[in-house]
């Protein structure tokens, strides 16, 4: 790992499913487990900076800084802040995003985001101009996708998979020959330097051209969940009525917390309902009132609630945040 | 349970209250009263003519108003009080109806009596009344000191370990009244709540004869169906009765009229299938150290049929 020419990265895996998914997934994961964002932060100048001039990395690392600059006061209060040696010694960074939770849930596009940062570290000092050029593409999409909190919607992330297949070579899909290969022995390692650079930066512009609907799948949880006719307040007293909170802990409702069902939390931010339903307004509002009808054998029974009432507890969940 | 405005005390809803209530305006406007004198005098014991201070100092003021005063104020305030609330304890004189109730960490146990101090049928957590007529509660208790208080028809009188305590309560119009735990028994005290109905006499009668026949049916008849056969095999019926069925336990709560429930777990859930199913499952997070264990061995499905068999409880 010291020495970005010999980085490596697995693609494929036993696992039978596309190279692309195969390689977010390991990169979220190695995420996740880290519950910190060092692989992102490499991403935002450490990486550049070792690969690259310190004039390019200076330039990135200050358009980076500026980006972030809004949630620097959460950082400097949580003292992650960090200064970087190298090229660019007095350059401070911090976390991105605020909290382990929206790194899970970005893993896969900050992961996609890290190994474009190590592309992009890895290009010889001579094409300094074109790592920039490129880090600026991939830079603002990334930040974007932190700030709107976006995931990727499971058909968009089989459509990266499918993507993933059909882009020829490199680190994120496989040649056309070699799928062969993938399907039957399942895992090889591909070293880093195999490829040349000019390729490695087309493959580079083609993955940020793909991670661009990711950035932009979901819109703010308030224009996605909009229920104009249901009242949060009203939904937080039906929900008590109804003893919501013996078998849900629910944001807002201090007691019962039950422990019989998943807690309801961050419903803003959820894809699924019940494991397999869209998570639409209208959707909740049916599964509050009568979950076997959507998902037959759920263990929730129908809910002594009213249609009106359902609404109302649906709007009260989307709007509570917590956890 | 005692939410709203006015406070339940201040809000009786039968004579026996209405004596309390009574009882607590007139202490409040004594204590207004008294008060206000003891800030004026204070207040002319420091601003006023000397000549006063020195009235106030001197031993004929402090016998009056320091000795004299408050023996007879107290005095007659206690005598006033007893007279208002005698009644609030009174045996039972004619037909009056019978209740034992008996505190239980967490809840109450409920026989009605007859004539002899039999019981006639059980129940838990509630307590049906006729509307307009006075019930005469006897108040036991099965473990430590627990305390009735239903605000809205009667005071509040202690449950004592190895003593029956006699208190009247009457409802002068049907409806749902609250009542808690009112002595600190332990962990969770405040989640023992209880709620009386008061029903229209004809429609009190109804349900006492219906309830009547069916716990008085003791062949073991009803045994049948998925939900008695969980319910036995689940080890429900070691701790719960059910009437008319082989489930017998006395530990908890009567579950034979569970299904007609206006709150579950005495008076911290609301009664639908939903809760029924959550409380089973794990009541512990809901009511922490009850005595009822949490039963994680069961699906959803057994839930289900659990919580419907208890439904039809009614």
């Amino acid at each position: 790992m010291a020495d970005p020419q010999h980085h490596v990265t697995r693609i494929g895996s036993p696992a039978r499913s596309a190279p692309l998914f195969e390689l977010l997934r390991q990169i979220g994961w190695r995420l996740a487990r880290q519950q910190r964002i060092a692989r992102a932060r490499a991403f935002s100048a450490h990486s550049v900076a070792i690969g690259t001039s310190g004039q390019t990395a200076r330039g990135i690392a200050v358009m980076i800084q500026r980006h972030r600059r809004n949630c620097g006061w959460r950082l400097r209060r949580r003292g992650q802040l960090r200064v970087v040696h190298g090229h660019c010694s007095a350059l401070r960074i911090g976390q991105p995003l605020g909290n382990p939770r929206h790194l899970r849930m970005l893993a896969a596009t900050i992961g996609i985001g890290d190994h474009l940062a190590f592309d992009v570290a890895r290009i010889e000092p001579g094409e300094a101009r074109g790592a920039n050029s490129v880090a600026q593409s991939v830079k603002p999409m990334t930040g974007k996708a932190s700030i709107a909190r976006s995931r990727i919607r499971p058909r968009q992330r089989d459509q990266f998979a499918g993507r993933g297949q059909s882009v020829g070579g490199g680190a994120f899909g496989r040649s056309a020959s070699a799928e062969q290969d993938w399907k039957g022995d399942g895992g090889k390692w591909v070293h880093g330097a195999s490829t040349t650079p000019v390729a490695r930066l087309f493959r580079i512009v083609l993955a940020a051209a793909m991670l661009l609907p990711a950035a932009a799948c979901k819109g703010e949880p308030q224009e996605r969940h909009d229920m104009p006719f249901a009242d949060a307040a009203r939904g937080r007293e039906a929900a008590v009525a109804a003893g919501c909170g013996a078998c849900h802990s629910i944001p807002g409702i201090e007691w019962p917390q039950g422990s019989l069902g998943p807690p309801l939390y961050g419903f803003a931010s959820r894809t699924l309902l019940g494991g397999q339903l869209p998570n639409r307004p209208e959707v909740l509002a049916a599964y509050i009132r009568n979950a076997p009808s959507l998902v037959p054998g759920s263990a929730m029974p129908a809910m002594p609630v009213s249609a009106a009432e359902a609404r109302d507890i649906a709007a009260f969940l989307y709007q509570s945040e917590g956890r | 349970m005692f939410s709203g405005w006015p406070p339940p005390v201040f809000d009786p809803a039968g004579p026996y209250a209405s004596a309390v209530t009574t009882l607590g305006w007139v202490l409040i406007a004594m204590a207004v009263a008294v008060t206000l004198v003891v800030m004026a005098t204070l207040w002319l014991a420091l601003f006023g003519k000397r000549s006063t201070q020195q009235k106030i100092g001197g031993k004929k003021a402090i016998w009056l108003g320091g000795i004299a005063f408050p023996l007879v104020v107290l005095t007659a305030l206690l005598i006033y009080g007893l007279s208002l609330t005698r009644h609030l304890s009174d045996p039972v004189v004619g037909d009056e109806m019978r209740v034992r109730i008996t505190g239980e960490m967490w809840w109450w146990r409920v026989a009605y009596l007859d004539g002899e101090g039999q019981p006639i049928w059980h129940d838990a957590n509630e307590l049906h009344i006729p509307a307009g007529q006075p019930v005469v509660l006897e108040l036991e208790s099965a473990d430590v000191i627990h305390s009735f208080w239903v605000p809205r028809l009667s005071g509040k009188l202690d449950m004592i370990p190895g003593r029956r305590n006699i208190m009247r309560i009457q409802a002068d119009a049907p409806g749902t009244y609250g009542g808690q735990c009112a002595e600190y028994c332990g962990g969770p005290h405040a989640l023992m709540g209880f709620a009386v109905i008061a029903h229209e006499p004809a429609a009190f009668a109804a349900l006492t004869a219906a309830r009547t026949a069916r716990q008085a049916n003791v062949a073991a008849t009803a045994d049948d169906g998925a939900g008695a056969a969980l319910f036995a095999s689940a080890g429900c019926a070691s701790c719960h009765r059910i009437a008319g069925t082989s489930a017998n336990g006395l530990a908890g709560p009567d579950l034979t009229h569970v299904g007609t429930r206006r709150t579950l777990g005495s008076g911290v859930l609301p009664n639908n299938r939903g809760t029924l199913m959550g409380w089973i499952g794990d009541s512990q997070a809901i009511k922490p150290n009850n005595r009822m264990p949490p039963y994680a061995n069961l699906s959803g499905e057994e839930l289900t049929v659990l919580a419907a068999y208890l439904e039809g409880q009614r």
